[in-house]
């Protein structure tokens, strides 16, 4: 089977099959281990991943919520969810434009937490963007391990199972949350509603430099609650990496310029009194270029 | 833990009815963000009290919610905020900065922002900003939900686990304001965008905050 075909099978699998297992997540030199439960039945799909590391923190998700579970603080956050899933979903006619940015090959075969899996490294042609190596299971095509490759080759993130079942009978399973959720826990909501979208004619900010093989995919605008403020937030994809820039009215104290977390890039720039900033999994230089091609335009003009 | 955080945390840790700092709790009733930092180290104090139980069964979302829905339609009438605020249990409120905010800070500020209608041919950003009574008097009738308070959380503890190689922005040291910024829309970008990184930047939310 073609390596694409293997990262199509992949994402099907990770969003259809019932599965639970324990990862561990590696960055920066660290180490965190957690557990993922993932349930699909004919009401949707849903998940809980857990910290197994300090307090455990719980995040879980189904087709409509995305609920975050604090047990040290007694708290719960709830909010809609905007993906129904951990899993991303590989969109298949993604791959003619993928192709042209990267080379996708096959690589061998390895075991991973008792899984024989075949390897599959996704490589860009370019250094705007990350490579990734996955190890997908022959048998269940789940994913089981997973390398973030920057522009000099290193490994920057990685997770990896390090054991993972399918559950071929999921009928008996329910999600459960570690603890009961009593008159103790206070329930914390922020809003309600989601983000407005905006049409693409009604976008005044724009890119003049835009990375090769980046596209707009969406545009949302939202109101911070804590100050009223107007928040934009432009998502740009090339298939597989992702970035957004977000624009507001100046409320960063002009701090400018370049951070980072792990894999993640942000460069921040003030333009008329507006913070501009570009985050995404993308290499330092993707994300400065960005940024620093964005500029105001009334719309429709 | 910065300036403000120490301050709330002594002020804590000293309390009695006669020897609060009038300057502090005046700051404090300026600052939501430090509204929200002392509620949050009262619910710490809250959980010390408690034991976890064993694990339940749930549906989960419907169960939260009705509660939810509960809880506003009691809280709709005749909230008294005096009320609300003297029910806090000062006595047990300690100076444990951060213990449980740094993990939640980052998937707080999933629900940092709300929802507008766009009005089509709107052009720059408006803004629009709410009065600090306002503020004051929605923070003190949404007790116990709630509502609208910033995701602010992060700060004291961002800072002291720096030095611990913890997994944080590498920000500009004593700009704990733009770290939050950062985690809410990492957090936004997570949420909303298509990498096709596997688990990974889902690992990374819930990795936010933990020490080496």
């Amino acid at each position: 089977m073609p390596a694409m075909d293997w990262v199509q099978k992949m994402s099907e699998s990770m969003r259809n099959l019932n599965y639970r297992g324990n990862f561990v997540y590696m960055h920066e030199k660290q180490l965190e281990s957690m557990s993922i439960l993932h349930l699909k039945n004919e009401q949707g799909e849903k998940e809980r991943l857990l910290s197994l590391n300090g307090e455990a923190r719980e995040v879980i998700r189904d087709n409509k919520n995305l609920t975050c579970i604090w047990p040290s603080s007694r708290t719960v956050v709830i909010d809609h969810t905007k993906q129904n899933s951990f899993s991303p979903l590989f969109i298949p006619d993604d791959i003619a434009s993928i192709s042209q940015l990267y080379d996708v090959k096959l690589t061998g075969k390895d075991r991973v937490a008792g899984h024989e899996s075949v390897m599959v490294f996704i490589s860009p042609k370019d250094q705007l963007r990350y490579g990734i190596k996955l190890w997908i299971a022959e048998e269940s095509a789940l994913l089981v391990k997973s390398n973030l490759i920057n522009e000099l080759g290193e490994v920057i993130e990685q997770v990896m199972f390090t054991s993972l079942e399918v559950l071929l009978d999921s009928h008996d399973l329910t999600l459960n949350t570690i603890p009961e959720l009593d008159e103790s826990f206070t329930m914390v909501r922020y809003h309600q509603g989601e983000p407005s979208e905006e049409s693409s004619s009604d976008v005044a900010w724009h890119l003049t430099d835009m990375p090769k093989g980046f596209r707009l995919d969406s545009v949302l605008k939202r109101e911070v609650s804590a100050t009223g403020l107007y928040v934009h937030q432009m998502i740009f994809t090339d298939g597989l990496a992702s970035l957004s820039v977000f624009v507001e009215k100046e409320s960063v104290q002009n701090h400018s310029g370049s951070t980072s977390m792990g894999a993640v890039n942000a460069f921040i720039r003030i333009v008329d009194g507006h913070s501009i900033i570009a985050i995404g999994e993308v290499p330092a230089a993707t994300v400065q270029q960005v940024a620093e091609s964005v500029f105001y335009q009334e719309p429709n003009l | 833990m910065n300036d403000e955080k120490q301050k709330i945390s002594h002020l804590l840790d000293e309390y009695s009815s006669n020897n609060f700092e009038k300057k502090t709790i005046d700051d404090l009733l300026d600052d939501v963000n430090q509204q929200y930092c002392l509620s949050r180290y009262q619910m710490i104090g809250q959980a010390m009290r408690h034991e976890l139980p064993n694990k339940i069964d749930t549906g989960f979302s419907p169960v939260v919610m009705s509660r939810i829905r509960q809880t506003e339609a009691k809280n709709k009438f005749n909230v008294d905020p005096k009320k609300v605020v003297t029910t806090w249990r000062w006595e047990f409120l300690k100076p444990l900065a951060g213990m449980a905010v740094a993990a939640s800070v980052a998937i707080i500020s999933i629900t940092l922002w709300q929802s507008v209608s766009f009005t089509p041919g709107s052009t720059a950003p408006d803004a629009s900003f709410a009065s600090v009574e306002q503020k004051k008097i929605d923070l003190l009738v949404n007790q116990p939900i709630q509502v609208a308070v910033p995701a602010s959380t992060t700060l004291g503890t961002a800072k002291r686990n720096r030095n611990n190689n913890g997994m944080h922005w590498k920000v500009i040291r004593d700009a704990p304001g733009l770290e939050r910024k950062l985690n809410a829309y990492l957090i936004n970008h997570t949420e909303y965008s298509k990498s096709m990184q596997g688990l990974i930047p889902q690992a990374r939310v819930a990795g936010y905050g933990a020490e080496k």
